[in-house]
């Protein structure tokens, strides 16, 4: 059976108001998208011009063609200043329909902020990859609040990467990774929900 | 206001292939048009460097560190340090110290050792490096395809054994116009190990599936 060069691991930990663990969700990840090659293939670029989806700095989804390599860097930056940034870094939506290779983003985004079905995101907290071992392993973590006054229905969630398209000087985000929950989560008022991904590769 | 009460649940798949990121490489001997040689075997070798391209691109929370690599366009092994701001890793076709080489030595597998043991320098007159080729993903079904080829030729009147290939990919910080240094973004055994005689061809090709 081949063993797989890379792989994901989700963990999501619901809880309540009070800090009180209420759920958790363990699982291999199911979905590296066609995104996550098409990345590679921007970064491999034989001077070819292509186009990717993405999302803008506004959340609209959209696409980007690059005529030149284009930088994976810091629009999912782990520290303070891309608190509340719900696009690069770990996404959490309300949909459950299965992903599919080909489609480029969550089902139904949920939005930072304070209005009904929003939630509040933290910043990526990326562990330093662990390299002195085999395997090797990296973690990203964000932890979401429910500030909207309601309960937020969680049911997917997903890993982009934030680029930047070096000829617009414009940074986008673009999935990566897209999983459906094993069933939805109602997140209550003042709730937390922590999304846990952990990539490995396998040496 | 009910929530779910607490579980914990662990879910199994009974798929043939686990989730993941797969790759394999085939390697074709043709001699005087004909295949003498053709075999595939799945990689087990990415290095570290993705991680570090992960961690120092995408996330770029601006550390520095330090790692063992190759001079632009050489085989020469020197440092490459990143700092703040590092970014984007890639290839470029016309250079074939870059993409898919060879090497005739063989080293233990370490995700932080990013250079062959004995890498073939290119020569037209040695050990011919054609140009890289790639094609964009597709994508079948659960699985999506990201492949890239390079065919080698022996020039020479004496055979040539080659025992390791990697995959070269430059090192670029955003401060920098042109790139700090190559590093390999994977290393594999050739084993059995293959030898070129006289004006035999090896096309060497990688493929990075997605398998969801």
């Amino acid at each position: 059976m081949p063993k797989p060069l890379l792989t994901a691991r989700y963990r999501v930990v619901v809880r309540d108001a009070q800090g009180r663990i209420k759920y958790i969700e363990e699982a291999p990840s199911k979905s590296f998208i066609l995104n996550f090659l098409y990345l590679w293939w921007l970064n491999f670029n034989l001077n070819t011009t292509d186009t990717i989806s993405v999302v803008d700095s506004s959340g609209n989804q959209t696409t980007t063609t690059l005529t030149e390599p284009c930088g994976w860097w810091g629009w999912a930056n782990s520290q303070t200043t891309q608190v509340g940034n719900p696009y690069a870094g770990i996404q959490v939506g309300s949909g459950t329909s299965s992903p599919s290779a080909s489609s480029p983003y969550l089902e139904s985004l949920i939005l930072n902020g304070t209005s009904p079905g929003q939630l509040s995101y933290a910043f990526n907290d990326v562990t330093s990859p662990s390299v002195s071992s085999n395997p090797s392993t990296i973690q990203i973590t964000q932890t979401l609040t429910n500030n909207s006054g309601g309960s937020v229905t969680v049911g997917e969630i997903g890993l982009a990467t934030g680029l930047e398209n070096y000829s617009t000087n414009t940074y986008y985000a673009a999935l990566i990774i897209h999983d459906v929950l094993s069933s939805a989560i109602s997140l209550p008022y003042g709730g937390t929900i922590t999304v846990t991904y952990t990539l490995q590769v396998n040496t | 206001m009910s929530i779910t009460p607490v579980k914990i649940t662990k879910r199994r798949r009974n798929k043939e292939l686990e989730p993941g990121i797969y790759g394999y490489i085939t390697f074709k001997v043709i001699d005087h048009g004909k295949v003498v040689l053709k075999r595939k075997r799945q990689m087990h070798s990415l290095t570290a460097m993705w991680f570090i391209y992960l961690w120092y691109g995408y996330f770029n929370p601006s550390p520095q560190a330090t790692l063992t690599g190759y001079s632009p366009n050489t085989f020469n092994v020197t440092s490459i340090t990143f700092s703040n701001n590092a970014d984007a890793f890639w290839l470029i076709a016309s250079s074939p110290y870059v993409g898919i080489v060879v090497g005739t030595g063989q080293q233990t597998k370490n995700p932080l050792d990013f250079t062959l043991a004995s890498p073939v320098t290119p020569s037209s007159t040695g050990l011919s490096y054609g140009t890289l080729s790639m094609s964009s993903p597709t994508v079948s079904g659960n699985t999506s395809t990201l492949s890239m080829s390079r065919t080698f030729t022996n020039m020479t009147s004496s055979p040539i054994t080659l025992t390791e290939a990697a995959i070269i990919v430059y090192v670029n910080v955003e401060s920098a116009t042109s790139p700090i240094g190559d590093a390999a973004l994977a290393y594999d055994y050739i084993s059995p190990s293959i030898t070129l005689s006289e004006g035999q061809n090896l096309t060497i090709t990688y493929q990075i599936q997605v398998t969801m």
